[in-house]
């Protein structure tokens, strides 16, 4: 689904140049759910985006679906991210203007569903997450693991194939982290492609696949599961 | 602690540029359009107050009210002076008249110098005592202002003598009178409602046209009156209607009525017939002050929401200080500082630039303006209470609003303020639409208005015709032969004469006529014109005909008694049907006048006046005709050139060797009766033009802030699939919403203000709700502008930056 081929990228602000990434090849098929580990600063962060087409490499290749997305343009970017893929991030990075229905319909005012079709689809979503009471609210009146959940239905709420995480447990204690690693879960057993950005060893555990980073470096690969 | 204030606002000044620049900015521009319009006020409030007796006098207006006339004229009967003085010295101490022959001007010579003088006036010489002259040059005593001697002003003597000594010198007016130069005095100020250039005695008068004219029927001086100290204008104005009664003609002293003007009140709140000068219009002044004060409310607004997104780059150090133990009233009273550094600063700017385009806006309005006007302690207290104002609400405002900040919040870099939301500024960013949108509709309407009263049919055709003034010339006693010699030339169309100029003013003059075997006298508006009148100005017939214009109207054997009248006239006549007033008799003095025809009304004044009755009257007798033949009316063919007005300079000259000639295109003449409307409309786009300006400054300041703000939102709206267009779209919602409210409060204040403003138009336009909606695309297209650009910056940055969790 997702492949790179001798990805790089480099961040230069004035006189210093930074290499993210460096010579990044991989490979990941539909259905699949990697974590990617690594040292702060390893440029984890840089490669999600990279795959979530927010940016683009400096060289290298970016295929999705097998098309070569590299450099595409923003508005052919913004076309494929929004009927392809879902974030998830550590900070939930909630619209905090929005209520909770708002924030998870945002997705599919951006791909015009009508409205009928939205109300179906976010309801759906928030019964699965269990968050449908909490409609009317507002992310500041949610604890961080609401939050999360919010965040993750937003992602998933347009059914995306691929969900990049990025370190979604980070901000949450260990037993709302486990639940939505559990939600995680499902989603890659109900055949969505998953990355997931993660410091936790116990939160890596839940992927197939790990991928170690190191000063932008692929160190190792480890499968876990079959 | 002011000390620290003021270091640190006067550190944060340079240090948030930006922001600085475009409060100082907006906020001067505001301040130095208000300038303008209050040194223009004052400016105007200040005409005549030069004469120290300035309180004191007045000038005698004359009201003529009959049934549906109704004609104020500035103007009086010669013999009112004198009769007034004599009947109240206990009220009044001195009086005076001034008389001129009006256009076409005097010529006086000397020395080879020949000009056409406008300010050419006849006075008692009381006029000495009560109005101010300063003298340059004066000769004794004995031979000073005496019959036949003239003073004149330093610029007339520049311009006849140069550097030479006037005293004792001979001008001569008018090809034939003699006058000695007796006196130099200082030019009157802009600030007058009349001009001096030379002045001569009324005894001189005498000397030209005979006798002194005694008659209290023709309206023909200008009287001016000096009160008694510690007498009020109302005491003597209750003894004036028996006064009329006493003196005035039988046939009008029913219907006249004399009132007292007071002379400082002359420039702006007289509209009379018979004004020495152009005056200009109150309501016109506190329009321009008005639309000023809007503009600098705007700017106002500016300042007080600049304020406030510059606060919020300054959240860290608010926090700081609120760490340390600020109040509240110490935030406030650090913005308040701030706040009157900059207004400050704007005002110095505002100062500067008012100093350096006084003198080209004293050029536009035809004026002299004077920067003292500012440097003056009522001036100080406005612009101190401006900026003090200013301060204290942006200080409150900024103030209350920083204390509010949750240090909580600060210190986890979590307050935003995203879309308009905070209250005040959402308020006053409508109302800075509200006031932007009244003023755009104001000045549309009122361009609108002020192309109608150019464009108007008036009810004759002014096109292609040509008008030179001929009274006292040898063209007048010339008329037929410098008619054919004209009509020789194939791109003259035709020519004809008239006592003044079609569609500026008329005489009124007194008919009498008989209604049910009553004798009915009144006054009507009048024409006196020369052959081919109507066909000139394409006047159309609605009944009978037009003067036989072949017709040798001087003969003893054939007597024209034919007259033409307006649609208005006939129809006060005859209501039901205007053809059955054709032959009915219509006298003048002693005349034998039947009505001939009966034409179209058309304007015999500027749009200003509504349509009044009219008669269209040939002369008889040959003398009078040349009286009367003052303007020269030619109607040129379409594919007229240059050289068709060289032959008509060769025409006036071959009758005229020295008098300088003069020549206007009627349209022009006609368009100059709206020189006020025409200032007016200059101010009004000016201001619009600065109300878009501060305004887009406002508004791209408050989205400048609002996208760095929400860069975070937009990030997040982009990784989940917002494209430029969804941004831009977020972006400019909130400020469409707010123009679409701010259209509700403007559409029905501009409305009530536009009635208001037209009602005093006899001609206006009808209120064009196109020109609203105008209005408010003119704004959305603004500020969409901004926004979009400002917008389009932003989505277009990369969404991964904004994401950064650090």
């Amino acid at each position: 689904m997702l492949k790179t081929k001798k990805l790089v990228k480099i961040f230069r602000s004035d006189e210093v140049e930074t290499m993210a990434l460096n010579n990044i090849n991989l490979d990941i098929s539909e259905g699949e759910f990697v974590a990617i580990m690594g040292p702060s600063g390893c440029g984890k962060s840089t490669l999600l985006n990279i795959l979530g087409l927010l940016d683009n490499p400096t060289s290298g290749e970016l295929f999705f679906n097998g098309t070569d997305v590299s450099y595409f343009s923003e508005r052919n970017r913004t076309k494929l991210r929004k009927n392809n893929v879902g974030f998830v991030f550590q900070s939930f990075n909630l619209i905090d203007e929005l209520s909770v229905y708002e924030n998870v319909e945002l997705p599919l005012l951006y791909l015009k569903n009508s409205k009928a079709e939205r109300k179906q689809k976010v309801m759906e979503v928030l019964d699965y997450m269990q968050i449908a009471h909490r409609k009317k609210h507002f992310p500041q009146q949610l604890s961080g693991g609401q939050q999360q959940r919010v965040a993750v239905a937003r992602a998933v709420v347009t059914n995306p194939k691929l969900i990049l995480a990025d370190e979604p447990t980070g901000n949450l204690d260990s037993a709302n982290g486990e639940e939505v690693m559990k939600l995680l879960t499902q989603l890659n057993n109900n055949g969505t492609t998953i990355v997931m950005v993660t410091h936790s060893p116990i939160d890596a555990d839940k992927a197939h696949r790990i991928v170690q980073l190191f000063d932008g470096h692929i160190v190792t690969e480890s499968i876990r599961k079959a | 602690m002011l000390k620290n204030f003021l270091k640190i606002a006067y550190r944060n000044l340079f240090r948030y540029k930006f922001y600085s620049i475009i409060n100082i900015l907006g906020f001067s521009i505001g301040l130095s359009a208000f300038l303008l319009a209050y040194i223009y006020t004052c400016n105007s409030l200040s005409f005549d107050k030069f004469h120290h007796k300035s309180n004191r006098i007045y000038r005698i207006a004359n009201i003529y009210e009959k049934d549906s006339t109704l004609n104020k004229y500035a103007t009086t009967p010669f013999p009112l002076s004198k009769s007034l003085l004599n009947e109240y010295p206990e009220f009044i101490e001195s009086s005076f008249r001034i008389f001129n022959f009006q256009e076409p001007f005097q010529l006086v010579e000397y020395n080879n110098r020949n000009f056409n003088e406008k300010n050419f006036f006849f006075a008692d010489s009381s006029i000495l005592e009560v109005f101010d002259f300063k003298f340059v040059q004066q000769s004794k005593k004995e031979s000073f202002f005496i019959s036949n001697s003239v003073i004149i002003s330093e610029s007339a003597k520049e311009k006849y003598f140069g550097k030479y000594n006037p005293l004792g010198k001979e001008i001569t007016v008018n090809e034939g009178i003699r006058l000695k130069v007796t006196g130099v005095f200082k030019d009157y100020p802009k600030q007058s409602h009349l001009h001096f250039d030379f002045i001569t005695p009324i005894s001189t008068l005498s000397n030209i046209i005979g006798n002194e004219p005694q008659t209290w029927l023709w309206n023909a001086c200008w009287t001016y009156v000096l009160t008694k100290p510690n007498i009020n204008k109302e005491k003597l104005e209750k003894q004036l209607p028996a006064f009329v009664n006493k003196y005035f003609d039988k046939d009008i002293r029913n219907y006249s009525s004399l009132y007292l003007q007071k002379l400082s009140d002359i420039h702006l709140k007289s509209e009379l017939e018979d004004e020495i000068e152009e005056n200009n219009r109150s309501i016109y002044i506190y329009v321009i002050l008005g639309t000023s004060i809007f503009l600098l409310l705007i700017a106002m607004i500016n300042f007080i929401n600049l304020s406030i997104v510059g606060s919020v780059s300054r959240i860290k150090e608010i926090s700081v200080r609120k760490v340390l133990g600020a109040n509240k009233f110490q935030l406030i009273l650090l913005f308040m500082t701030e706040a009157f550094l900059l207004s400050f600063f704007s005002l110095l700017i505002a100062l500067f630039f008012v100093e350096t385009s006084i003198s080209v806006a004293g050029k536009i309005t035809d004026n002299q303006f004077n920067i003292g006007l500012v440097f003056n302690y009522n001036a100080f207290t406005v612009l101190f209470s401006i900026i003090v104002f200013t301060s204290i609400i942006v200080g409150l405002n900024t103030g209350l609003y920083t204390s509010g900040f949750s240090l909580l919040k600060i210190i986890r870099n979590k307050t935003r303020m995203g879309n308009l939301k905070w209250i005040s500024g959402k308020f006053l960013i409508l109302l800075q639409y509200t006031i932007s949108l009244i003023l755009l509709i104001l000045v549309l309407i009122n361009f609108n208005q002020l192309l109608f009263l150019k464009n108007s049919d008036l009810g004759f055709n002014e096109k292609n015709i040509v008008v030179i003034p001929v009274g006292n010339t040898s063209l007048s006693e010339n008329y037929k032969k410098v008619k054919s010699l004209l009509l020789k030339n194939k791109n003259i169309v035709s020519a004809t004469a008239m006592d003044n100029i079609i569609g500026t003013k008329c005489f009124h003059k007194r008919y009498f006529y008989y209604l049910n075997n009553e004798k009915k006298v009144q006054f009507f508006p009048e024409i006196t014109v020369r052959d081919n009148f109507l066909q000139t100005f394409n006047i159309k017939i609605l009944e009978g005909n037009d003067f036989d214009n072949n017709q040798n109207f001087f003969s003893d054997t054939i007597v024209n008694d034919k007259i033409i009248i307006n649609k208005t006239l006939a129809s006060s006549f005859n209501n039901s049907h205007i053809k059955n007033v054709i032959n009915k008799k219509l006298f003048r003095f002693q005349g034998n006048e039947k009505i001939a025809a009966v034409i179209k009304d058309f304007n015999t004044n500027s749009l200003h006046n509504p349509l009044s009755p009219l008669v269209i009257r040939v002369d008889n007798n040959e003398n009078d005709a040349i009286e009367n033949t003052k303007y020269l009316a030619i109607k040129l063919n379409e594919n007229f050139t240059n050289n068709d007005l060289k032959y008509i300079y060769k025409v006036w000259r071959r009758f005229e060797k020295k008098r300088p000639f003069e020549i206007k295109f009627l349209s022009e003449i006609l368009n100059k009766q709206y020189k006020n409307e025409d200032l007016l409309n200059f101010f009004l786009w000016m201001q619009s033009l600065l109300v878009i300006i501060i305004s887009g400054l406002g508004i791209w300041a408050v989205t400048y802030f609002l996208s760095v703000q929400r860069t975070k939102e937009i990030g997040i709206r982009k990784a989940i699939g917002a494209s430029v267009f969804d941004i831009i779209n977020l972006f400019s919602k909130d400020f469409i919403k707010m123009i679409l409210i701010a259209n509700i409060f403007a559409w029905p204040i501009a409305y009530f203000l536009i009635n208001k403003w037209l009602s005093i138009f006899a001609y206006r336009v009808e209120i064009n709700f196109f020109i609203f909606l105008l209005a408010a695309l003119l704004m959305l297209f603004q500020t969409l502008l901004i926004v979009w650009l400002q917008a389009f910056k932003v989505s277009n940055s990369n969404p991964v930056k904004a994401l950064r969790d650090e």
